[in-house]
């Protein structure tokens, strides 16, 4: 085939890439009643997106499900309105709504059309400042939440994600702790009710708001939120505990009936704020972050162990962790731990060489392109920024950082954090 | 509304393009017109074993994902039983190093015996990680076989058993490739902030000498009249019984599809669903229950599933769910229902367009159809629907004649 073709193809075309980014820009505006309201206007088609978040994650609650189940049964009765009929005007108004909830944060977010923005945020109102938490609706709520519960547990992912959490941090921590499907039974509504009056308020909260947004969405917001200051003027305080990390380094839960092990391996780090945290943000990249990875390409591409195998960087308001994670076929759990240890050997003893160095550079610069790309991307982002105190800067260290890291600084770092003695490994299957 | 502009190269190659002005990224999608139905019954499993395999190299880019990756981009794929979809996002200034790449793996692709060894480990974990390990992972592998006995439905992409990826050989890849992988059987679509007139002459200077080949000849199997109703019951480890019930329905191109898809709206599109609101909150028999189309290309399902509470009858739970099924086949629903289902359709369609890839692979998939203007002419087709074409739907559609049933049991051992 040969002779057909004239073009060139053995030189790649050559490459450009920014050499900053262009940060959306973001309209910080407090209202009436010390609100804060976040507006991202990128719009192009006719819809936004508004999120509301609150400092009321699992932390704060007093007993297991409390934070989630509140957050979860907003919607199913306010003052104004049964369950039925806000189920029924949020689907009639082409909207939707998503309740998301972590260790430190729970988020309210609608998604809707410009033209029915006002009738949305009525609801929201309700939703957010009046829900009553019926006893009838609870109650369908934690059997369906309760055998949910119990099919996620079937999965050795999830029996792996638990126990590793768990050994990290001390099962008593906030950070560690983990419910139980029994610990449904024991929710009532005014659990609920008492968890909402502290923590759902006006001082405890910030709105951000992305898409095609005007003057008018703006009043409509601060109408509804941001007058006078709604629910308890208290701001929640994190409490500090102290993270226990388990002594036992390699755990293994048995599901005799696994066709796959999960795997889980990792520490406790630190949080976002940490001058260290973009550097590691960098290394977990190199070592299973993308696709390309050290991790991904020796145990899927070349032994062909696993479907997929990933390291990410968690990080939670006080704290954070490494996390590598795959599953594999029970057979492979051997090689595959040796494998990953191999992995974090080589960066702790062998520089990375130019090549890789400014693959992983040039990834990570697209891949923050990418990741504000659209409306929904933006504001997740500046969501997770805000949760820090920070604000899209965080995005421009993080780009800094990896033009100008070293591969000595990667060595640093490999050789400071990523002792293979202080690492907790967990095996959840047949093993 | 997307605007776009289509352009057809001299080897056949489809072109579409959209000019986003609001994204510093370009989107570049190749969607190949081949799945899991144009598979060899003997050898199923190998369109999406391929759709691996374009990843090992080719011969001037040794690595695909890393010369993407070096130009900021990122890329993978994914296979229907209709076609194959390969997509990569990267920074609009190196727009050409997906086009190299892309081109150059539809040109010489380079896949060697290690390649293909390493690919079927990685599928069969795929396999069990996805199928197997999981809860309920297992019911498309019951449910397709059942529904279908002639049509390459029959089987799902990831194939029919691990057997017959564990026999993939050198040759069936090669011959796979000449038949199916030709500029002529393939569309391109990109979206970013590039004059259209620069993308077509970029994609015409990588793709525009690749060679065109023989049209594919697609000569599948017609599925024949299902005239019996068809049940199959398992028991599995799991908490819960879950239950199936698929309907036969019709192809694609069919007006009726969107009155199929409105009327899976109608049962489950929301909490504000019948199924939800009368059956989930008001029976105290179900955790869950859904409904909804497999938007095959060829006669495909709608399938309302529901999983039962601990200790419910199966019998009784089934015939609430036949009530409100017989429901939909004799009662007209309300204008204000059939409102709300559209309102909704409207929505998440418009929702769907925030994001370059999802427009590149949106163009894409309707070009495929048949024709990319459906990607803003298809509302229009919801919206014309009526609530007697509900009834008429319904009333067709499920019928116990055209109806697989999958019993999926708990099998109450409860170590859970």
């Amino acid at each position: 085939m040969n002779d057909i073709v004239k073009l060139n193809r053995s030189v790649a075309p050559e490459i450009k890439l920014p050499d900053g980014i262009l940060l959306p820009a973001v309209n910080d505006i407090r209202l009436q009643n010390g609100l804060s309201l976040s507006v991202i206007n990128t719009g192009t088609a006719d819809i936004l997106r508004f999120s509301i978040v609150f400092d009321a994650g699992t932390r704060y609650q007093p007993q297991f499900l409390v934070a989630a189940s509140t957050l979860r049964m907003l919607a199913e009765g306010t003052e104004k309105y049964k369950s039925e009929e806000i189920a029924e005007q949020i689907d009639f108004y082409g909207a939707s709504v998503d309740f998301d909830i972590d260790r430190d944060w729970s988020c309210v977010t609608f998604y809707s059309l410009v033209r029915h923005f006002e009738k949305i945020m009525e609801i929201a109102e309700q939703i957010i400042k009046y829900p009553v938490f019926p006893e009838k609706e609870l109650n369908i709520y934690k059997q369906n939440q309760k055998q949910q519960m119990i099919i996620e547990r079937t999965k050795v992912s999830t029996l792996a994600r638990e126990a590793f959490v768990s050994a990290l941090f001390g099962k008593n921590h906030c950070y560690g702790s983990f419910a139980q499907p029994d610990d449904y039974d024991r929710l009532n509504s005014s659990m609920l009710s008492e968890f909402h009056e502290k923590y759902y308020s006006s001082s405890n909260a910030f709105i951000v708001v992305s898409g095609k947004i005007s003057e008018k969405e703006i009043q409509i917001i601060s109408d509804t939120f941001g007058k006078k200051t709604w629910g308890n003027p208290q701001k929640a305080e994190p409490e500090r505990q102290k993270i226990v990390t388990s002594p036992e380094k390699t755990v293994y839960i048995s599901k005799p009936d696994s066709v796959q092990s999960a795997i889980r391996i990792g520490k406790v780090l630190f949080n976002k704020n940490h001058r260290d945290y973009c550097g590691m943000f960098f290394l977990n990249t190199v070592l299973g972050g993308y696709f390309g990875s050290r991790l991904m390409k020796n145990i899927r591409e070349e032994k062909g162990y696993t479907y997929g195998i990933y390291s990410n960087i968690v990080c939670m308001r006080d704290s954070g962790y490494l996390t590598i994670s795959a599953e594999v076929g029970n057979e492979y759990v051997k090689s595959t731990l040796e494998e990953i240890k191999n992995e974090i050997l080589r960066l702790q003893q062998q520089k990375i060489t130019k090549d890789e160095l400014s693959l992983v550079k040039n990834y990570i610069i697209g891949d923050i392109l990418r990741s504000m790309d659209g409306a929904w991307k933006i504001a997740d982002i500046y969501i997770d920024v805000r949760q820090i105190n920070s604000n899209l800067k965080h995005m421009e260290q993080i780009f800094d950082e990896a033009l100008k890291i070293s591969p000595d600084r990667i060595l640093d770092l490999a050789n400071r954090y990523l002792d293979t003695a202080t690492l907790t490994t967990i095996i959840a299957g047949r093993g | 509304m997307i605007e776009y502009k289509k352009f057809i190269l001299k080897n056949g190659l489809t072109l579409l393009a959209h000019r986003d002005r609001s994204s510093p990224i370009a989107a570049v999608n190749m969607l190949y017109r081949v799945g899991a139905r144009d598979e060899n019954p003997e050898k199923t499993g190998f369109a999406h074993l391929f759709e691996h395999l374009m990843f090992g190299g080719s011969k001037n880019v040794k690595s695909f994902d890393g010369e993407l990756q070096i130009a900021g981009g990122e890329n993978n794929a994914f296979t229907c039983n209709d076609y194959t979809n390969y997509y990569i996002s990267l920074p609009k200034e190196n727009i050409e190093t997906a086009l190299w790449a892309e081109s150059d793996r539809m040109l010489y692709p380079d896949i060697t015996q290690q390649n293909i060894d390493t690919q079927r480990s990685v599928v069969i974990e795929e396999f069990n990680q996805r199928y197997l390990n999981q809860p309920y992972g297992d019911v498309w592998l019951l449910l397709r076989p059942l529904a279908y006995k002639v049509h390459p439905y029959r089987w799902a992409t990831i194939g029919k058993n691990i057997e017959h990826i564990k026999n993939a050989s050198l040759c069936d890849v090669e011959r796979f490739f000449d038949l199916y992988y030709s500029p002529n059987n393939a569309v391109i679509s990109i979206v970013a902030d590039i004059e259209y007139e620069k993308i077509y002459d970029l994609v015409e200077k990588w793709f525009g000498e690749i060679p065109r080949r023989a049209n594919v000849e697609r000569q599948l199997p017609a599925e024949p009249q299902q005239t019996e109703l068809r049940t199959l019951a398992v028991e599995r480890n799991v908490p819960l019984t879950n239950l199936y019930k698929a309907y036969k329905m019709c192809n694609r191109e069919n007006p009726d599809y969107y009155v199929c898809d409105l009327l899976t709206d109608v049962l489950a599109g929301g909490k504000s669903s019948r199924l939800y609101r009368n059956l989930v909150k008001n029976t105290n028999l179900f955790a869950g229950a859904n409904a909804f189309i497999s938007g095959d290309i060829d006669e495909g399902l709608l399938t309302v599933s529901a999983r039962l509470l601990p200790d419910v009858d199966v019998e009784k739970a089934e015939a609430a769910i036949s009530n409100e099924i017989e429901k939909m086949r004799t009662e007209c629903v309300c204008e204000y229902e059939l409102e709300k289902v559209k309102n909704k359709m409207e929505a998440s369609h418009i929702y769907s367009e925030t994001g370059i890839l999802n427009k590149a692979m949106m163009l894409g998939y309707y070009e495929m159809l048949g024709n990319a203007d459906l990607i803003n002419d298809e509302l229009k087709y919801y919206r014309s629907v009526t609530a007697d074409d509900i009834m008429r739907v319904s009333e067709n559609v499920f019928s116990n004649e055209r109806c697989s049933v999958l019993y999926y049991k708990s099998d109450g051992r409860n170590n859970f």
